[in-house]
């Protein structure tokens, strides 16, 4: 019955009620994670609140919306707006019957009819509770709302639990009062409620009075002890006033005293008549119908403006997977085709060498202090240092220098280093600039380990880089360091140098 | 504005350029990073978002500058005799086919470096200034946009910050920032976008909003972690359990050892919660042998070992538990087991419970017991749930070292009372989730005891950061 819920939804007062009810999905389900103490893993509904973007707010009402839970809670929540309207509905019927029963009451078997007292049981009540309303209204903003409203909503919300059985609207029935909480929501809604019945009594009694009115003859009398007849007559007046404006007749002064008990005659029937049904129309059904249509407008624009607290930490947990900090944009520059280099066999030990050892440092980190490293039994000559560009061409112009060629060339390389493409391009130079082999020497695994480097991989990665460039020998060596096996290995190998050259 | 603010970001060979981006986006998959020269090949792009999903710039990710020495020739050999100015040559030297052979990969770089707003140059801090470095520096300023030097790995202990400060502004780059990708530190990240933002003025909308919606979303986060810990706690606080009096002793270990489960189940949930929420996998910590994946943290909850690395102290978790009408028996392994010790407090405690006062004295008198989770494992878990949300905190998305449980640094929860909500919670066991049958989440004063709580958290961690 599609008109049915539409009618439903209105009935919840408010025609916004699409994001208010979303809202109470998200609510509902934050108490039930809350409550489960841990989030509910939907995968699914999270990329779907991601996907559809939107502020933080809008893609965890998305994400409720789309969990399973979320969507049980959405049916729960219809069964309770149904239930709801459905009370409202009967709570108005009951409150015209009120009213019918108050004209009834009134307008009883006798035939006269007392004016102030008929007002009285008609309005009295009515305008105290509106006087109420609007200084509860003005003075406490925060609570008010009508007590009677108020008393419908708890009522229907106590009768919404009990009639609907689903275990869910516990929780959706928490969601919700508050939610109502929430900028004045829940108090336009009670508002407009309280509002709502008293136009729905008033109506009541309108017709009652019409009918009664109709049917039967009443003689209006009015009496007083207490106050002075001008009084009275004042107050006839000033009832009358909105009707007299509007050119409805009204009983005049002549007829008002003519009126009171005791005098002789019934006057005025039809004016006093009017009088009544005016009164009840201009000070009973016409401003509660105003004031139910503007509670109604505060609602729609109190729902309009209802955003989910996302500070909440049941909110702010799903921060990280609703929202990303970032977002790939993908590759932009795909990386190059791998160039299979040729494939060096990896070389062994060499032959010790005779002929002079030459020493080039590339990017080591000691100071100039410990440039060239002494070793105990080994005699090389240190061309220099590598570091930059100026220091690289003085190197290899001095190694072409040399007349003689040496016996090897020898590259300290320091293992804080990772192997770049420019240490093999150097490598590669050397190899090109000299007959002679070229080993590399890798030192400083302290300062590697220092900062804790894997030093074996390290090593790895400079014989792989060494191969590339085809560096005759990798070894590894603390030079500062004359027990080290490297080092050992080193003056076997250069021992002799220098002496035959 | 018209276009995304876009910042490419360069350096040498395993400096950490895909770190920084890793740690700058929170997302630790992306890329390849390995102590491995020219990990990255490619140039690949990640777009940093606004909590509303707004992108706000692009970062791009390049290959390692290798070969500067050999880069800087060929732009010399480029300019011939003509005199062109510094991006005219570059560009040349990007058409000429040495870029697409054998500085295919610095050709990248530059290629993005043209086309960008701006540069950051990643600087392994470690590493001596060397003569390559200049020169990079060098080819990079050639391009004609604003360059961010970033030292990395300023909190290793081999940091050569000073050094590179004094170098950097030989070279005229007066700008510098220090940020560690492996050690986070949210002041840091603020500072190099308040850095970007004095070198790129027509951006500075994007990256004043950027820089707000990161704090934001720091204060977010730290609540939130707070929060959990607090819900931890109350739930494992009023964890009460009724054993019959009269079970066999095996029997009875066996029961203990179920309600454990609960209690370090309970924790699991947390330790799994905290990963999420700061954006780490638990399952990419799996490899790396996490000491606190399925169930334990290498060391158990309730293994008096565990106690004493926190350095608490078994006798005064006693005192405070004898209060709560039970004793400490480290033979029932670590847990509170109140044998018949109906002292005052606890008919205060049974009052506190679902399970109607009659039916528990009558219990009572039937030899009953209850099994809580006593004092010294409360504080525990509060110790160790605080380490690891500092480790949290501080850690980046692009650490790779096994995250560990965390020293205990925390004093002052290591001997003073237990957070006073906490101890409410002993005598509340409608406040627990792991009482399932009588939970009431709903409760106004169990909300106002997580969110007490939650604010004594959150002080001793800005206590703590204020150390720091």
């Amino acid at each position: 019955m599609p008109t049915l819920r539409q009618t439903a939804d209105f009935a919840f007062v408010t025609t916004a009620i699409t994001p208010v009810r979303q809202r109470l999905v998200a609510e509902a389900l934050r108490l039930e994670e809350d409550r489960l103490g841990r989030i509910l893993d939907d995968p699914v509904a999270d990329a779907r609140a991601r996907e559809a973007g939107g502020d933080f707010e809008q893609r965890v009402v998305r994400r409720a919306a789309e969990t399973a839970s979320g969507k049980r809670f959405a049916a729960t929540l219809d069964g309770l707006v149904q239930i709801r309207f459905w009370l409202v509905l009967l709570a108005l019927g009951l409150a015209l019957l009120a009213g019918l029963g108050a004209a009834a009451a009134v307008f009883g078997q006798d035939a006269t009819v007392n004016i102030g007292w008929a007002l009285a049981a008609l309005l009295g009540l009515q305008l105290l509770m509106l006087l109420l309303w609007v200084g509860f209204t003005l003075y406490r903003p925060r609570g008010g709302g009508g007590a009677l409203g108020r008393a419908a909503l708890a009522a229907a919300h106590a009768l919404g639990r009990r009639l609907s059985r689903r275990p869910d609207s516990a929780v959706v029935l928490s969601a919700s009062v508050g939610l109502l909480r929430q900028g004045g929501l829940g108090r336009w809604i009670a508002s407009a409620l309280t509002h709502g019945l008293w136009a729905a009594f008033c109506l009541g009694a309108l017709v009652g009075s019409v009918f009664a009115l109709s049917v039967r003859q009443y003689e209006f009398v009015w009496g007083t002890t207490l106050l002075t007849e001008e009084s009275f007559v004042a107050m006839v007046g000033m009832l009358g006033a909105p009707a007299q404006w509007l050119g409805w007749p009204v009983p005049d002064e002549q007829v008002v005293r003519a009126s009171r008990i005791g005098l002789e005659g019934a006057v005025g029937r039809e004016l006093w008549s009017g009088l009544l049904l005016a009164s009840l129309l201009f000070y009973g059904l016409l401003p509660r119908t105003l004031l139910a249509g503007i509670s109604l407008l505060l609602v729609r624009r109190a729902a309009g403006k209802l955003r989910l607290d996302t500070s909440l930490p049941g909110y702010a947990r799903l921060s990280e997977r609703l929202s990303p900090r970032a977002r790939s944009i993908g590759v932009l520059d795909p990386r190059p085709v791998e160039q299979q280099g040729p494939d060096r066999p990896p070389r062994g030990r060499p032959a010790p060498v005779t002929g002079v050892a030459l020493l080039i440092g590339l990017e080591l980190e000691r100071g100039t202090g410990d440039w060239p490293p002494r070793v105990a039994g080994v005699d090389w000559i240190p061309l220099g240092r590598a570091d930059d560009r100026s220091q690289r061409r003085d190197v290899l112009s001095a190694l072409r220098a040399r007349s003689e060629p040496p016996g090897v060339v020898l590259v300290v390389c320091s293992l804080a280093r990772t192997p770049d493409r420019g240490a093999e391009r150097f490598f590669s130079t050397l190899r090109e600039q000299t007959h002679a082999p070229v080993w590399a020497v890798l030192d400083e695994g302290r300062q590697l380990a220092a900062r804790g480097g894997a030093r074996a991989l390290r090593v790895r990665q400079w014989q792989q880089a060494g191969t590339r460039a085809g560096v005759d020998y990798v070894l590894e060596a603390e030079l500062d360091d004359a027990g080290h096996p490297g080092t050992r290995e080193l003056v076997e190998l250069l021992g002799h140098a220098g002496e035959s050259g | 504005m018209s276009a995304m603010l876009k910042v490419v970001v360069v350096g040498h060979t395993n400096t950490g350029k895909t770190s920084l981006l890793r740690t700058l986006s929170r997302d630790e998959r992306f890329g390849e990073v390995s102590d491995e020269p020219a990990t990255t090949r490619q140039v690949e792009g990640i777009q940093l978002l606004l909590s509303d999903g707004e992108p706000v710039m692009v970062l791009l990710d390049t290959p390692g500058l290798e070969d500067p020495d050999g880069v800087l020739d060929a732009l010399d050999r480029h300019a011939g005799t003509e005199r062109f100015d510094m991006p005219e040559r570059v560009r040349r030297f990007l058409d000429s086919p040495e870029a697409t052979t054998h500085y295919e990969q610095e050709a990248k770089v530059l290629r993005q470096m043209l086309e960008s707003d701006s540069a950051i140059y990643v600087i392994d801090c470690r590493e001596p200034v060397l003569g390559k470095y200049r020169e990079e520096l060098t080819i990079l300023t050639y391009c004609a946009i604003p360059v961010l030097p970033v030292l990395n790995f300023v909190a290793s202990p081999a940091s050569r910050e000073g050094e590179w400060r004094e170098q950097l502004a030989r070279l005229n780059l007066h700008a510098v920032v220090a940020f560690d990708t492996v050690v986070f530190d949210e002041a840091g990240e603020r500072r190099l976008y308040e850095k970007l933002r004095t070198l790129l003025d027509a951006f500075d909308g994007s990256l004043r909003r950027l820089i707000e919606d990161r704090r934001q979303q720091g204060e977010w986060l730290r609540r939130a972690a707070a929060e959990y810990l607090a819900e931890l706690l109350i739930d494992t606080a009023g964890c009460l359990r009724v054993i019959p009096g009269d079970l066999e002793p095996k029997k009875l270990r066996e029961m203990i050892l179920r309600n454990q489960d609960a209690v370090r189940q309970r924790e699991q949930r947390s330790v799994d919660a905290l990963l999420r929420l700061f954006r780490f996998s638990s399952r990419h910590y799996e490899h790396q042998h996490l000491p606190l994946v399925n169930g334990s943290w290498g060391m158990d909850l309730f293994n008096p070992d565990a106690l004493k690395h926190y350095g608490i102290r078994m006798g005064g978790g006693a005192a405070a538990g004898a209060a709560a009408g039970a004793a400490v028996d480290a033979a029932t392994l670590g847990v509170t087991l109140g044998v018949g010790t109906l002292t005052g407090t606890a008919i205060g405690a049974l009052l506190g419970t679902s399970i109607p006062l009659r039916q528990r004295i009558w219990g009572r008198l039937h030899g009953f017991s209850e099994w809580r989770v006593s004092d010294d494992t409360l504080r525990l878990l509060l110790l160790r749930q605080m380490a690891l949300i500092r480790a949290l905190m501080q850690r980046g998305h692009a650490a790779q070292a096994p995250l560990a449980g965390g020293e205990a640094t925390e004093a002052r929860w290591t001997r003073e009372p237990l957070p006073a909500p906490v101890r409410e919670a002993r005598l509340k066991p409608r406040w627990s989730r792991l009482n399932a049958e009588i939970f009431d989440p709903a409760r106004s004063d169990r909300q106002v005891a997580v969110q007490r709580l939650t604010e004594e958290i959150l002080a001793a961690l800005a206590e703590e950061e204020g150390r720091r």
